[in-house]
């Protein structure tokens, strides 16, 4: 997709538990947060671990690869920094790690999105504070 | 695991009631709430002073307060909200049954309003008037972060996801949603009440634009304004009230791992077959505690957000095999009259009315008065659920 500047973009805060996810991001390398006990990963972050209820907790570095878990194409209405856009589409990458993150694909036509498909990260800024964990279609 | 469910309460419907449907009513919602109540009230043959409970959906916006004082319900003992919008179009009633059961009020209400048309803006509220979805802002510091920054906000496009992932499992159709939206619109045709009252056919479906594929226009639930209420008390009261009682024979709730909020449901989720739901955990229970299992149910009535949900729901709560549940819908089996299982007879959301499936308790108990317009005959059992995401809950219905 390309980059869109306008101020309407929905956007994280960049404040919170969050933060430190996004701005891994925009370093180019995606993070996703991790008990510091048990190492169990879990996305969103969260205060404490579902396993093991610790509340330690860290940032780990993943492959950025994954398969398309699920998808969609989105038509009106959508919100309006998206307008310009339909159809576009949406997915569910499951990374090899595990998590699930909702994001889009680049540079697929819509007809070939396949549940299965293997992706890997590709970053996209949308203005020079923010960049998007959106994904690539690589090689089975 | 085994979930806990409310079996045999001492709890019965005894009265329903709703507002005209329709788009720009000019009202709001404490007024369309407050017309709703008195019908089902008027319904029962109680004065609406005799409600001292009142129990409602997290996404409410009429405040307990307000109807109270407007209706000088003024010894109001227990007030109560369940969670996850639709997901408690059942849970109502198990929190007013629950309430009757422990003594905690005499006689409770369930009820809905809403005030949802396009150009209605009756307030800021982020669930009041409009598109929710489009009211968020665009600096998200909650868990819309996670999927509106990539074009994912509304409803249909949240569900579209789980229903594409559904189809690559198990080889679901769009059709077998498509199947299911003309079969609601075929009952509402039959629905003076309805909506839509023009039936459509496979082909009007398939013709019908594009939302987030594979849901299309005429699978998505419509926006208008409404109230519904169901008024209910204990069963020996019921007896002397006007109407014959419907009997709440078990409710069941239970918070799984597939959430509607997408960051959430996907959190640690893979769905169908891969972990398992908050319905498909409480359905053992739920049939063991009513008395009756699913081949017991005469009428159905579940929560259609969009049709997808119906298929998937009825798989979950044991109606057909997992992954069986579009092939089900496709054969006829929801379609009044000859189905096996006719599944939302007044229209559903697509056909009659949008409250979030509060609309459909009423028809529930309308088909076990033998009142319904798509009346299946000599109807004994009556089930009612919210939608297929948890916190899921149903409710088992039976004449008394």
């Amino acid at each position: 997709m390309d980059p869109v500047t306008t101020a309407e973009h929905p956007r994280p805060a960049l404040t919170g538990a969050a933060a430190p996810f996004w701005e891994h991001v925009r370093s180019g390398v995606l993070h996703i947060q991790a008990c510091g006990q048990c190492g169990a990963m879990r996305h969103p972050p969260r205060p404490r671990c579902a396993r093991c209820h610790s509340d330690d907790r860290r940032w780990l570095p993943v492959s950025g690869r994954g398969e398309v878990w699920s998808y969609t194409v989105c038509h009106p209405p959508v919100l309006s920094a998206y307008a310009e856009r339909v159809p576009y589409n949406a997915v569910v990458v499951r990374l090899v790690e595990g998590p699930f993150l909702v994001s889009n694909l680049v540079d697929v036509p819509l007809d070939e999105i396949e549940v299965g498909m293997p992706v890997e990260l590709a970053v996209e800024p949308i203005d020079a504070d923010v960049s998007l964990p959106r994904f690539r279609r690589v090689a089975r | 695991m085994t979930a806990a469910v409310l079996a045999q309460p001492d709890a019965a419907i005894v009265g329903i009631g709703q507002t005209r449907f329709a788009k720009n009513m000019g009202r709001d919602e404490l007024d369309l709430a407050c017309e709703a109540v008195l019908a089902a009230c008027a319904d029962a043959g109680l004065d609406a002073r005799e409600i001292d409970g009142v129990v409602s959906y997290h996404v409410e916006q009429v405040d307990e307060i307000d109807l109270g004082s407007t209706l000088g319900l003024d010894r109001l003992r227990f007030m109560a909200r369940t969670p996850s919008g639709g997901g408690g179009a059942a849970s109502v009633i198990g929190l007013a049954a629950a309430a009757l059961e422990a003594g905690a009020a005499d006689c409770v209400v369930a009820f809905r309003a809403r005030n949802r048309s396009k150009t209605a803006s009756y307030g800021e509220g982020i669930n009041q008037g409009g598109r929710p979805w489009a009211k968020a802002g665009t600096v998200l510091a909650d868990s819309r972060q996670w999927h509106h920054p990539f074009g994912v906000a509304a409803p249909a496009q949240e569900m579209a996801l789980i229903a594409r992932r559904h189809m690559a499992v198990f080889g679901t159709l769009a059709e077998h949603f498509g199947a299911q939206a003309v079969a609601q619109r075929f009952h509402a045709s039959r629905n003076p009440a309805a909506l839509m009252r023009t039936e459509v056919t496979i082909e009007d479906w398939a013709a019908s634009r594009p939302i987030a594929d594979p849901i299309r226009l005429f699978d998505c639930s419509l926006e208008h304004d409404a109230g519904v209420a169901i008024v209910l008390t204990r069963r020996d009261r019921a007896r002397d009230l006007a109407r014959r009682p419907v009997r709440v024979l078990a409710h069941g709730q239970c918070d799984g791992p597939i959430h509607v909020d997408l960051p959430t449901f996907f959190a640690e989720t893979a769905l169908f077959g891969e972990r398992v739901a908050g319905a498909r955990l409480l359905a053992p229970d739920l049939w063991g505690a009513a008395g009756v299992q699913a081949d017991d149910v005469d009428v159905a009535m579940v929560f259609d957000h969009f049709t997808m949900a119906v298929p998937l729901s009825l798989e979950q709560y044991g109606f057909c095999d997992l992954g069986e549940g579009g092939p089900f819908v496709a054969s006829g089996a929801t379609r009044w009259p000859d189905g096996s299982l006719p599944v939302n007879t007044h229209g559903g959301s697509n056909g009659e009315a949008f409250l979030h499936g509060l609309n459909h308790l009423p028809e529930a108990v309308r088909q076990l008065r033998g009142e319904s317009t798509s009346q299946v005959a000599d109807a004994q059992v009556a089930f009612v659920c919210g939608s297929i995401t948890d916190p899921a809950g149903a409710v088992v219905l039976g004449r008394d």
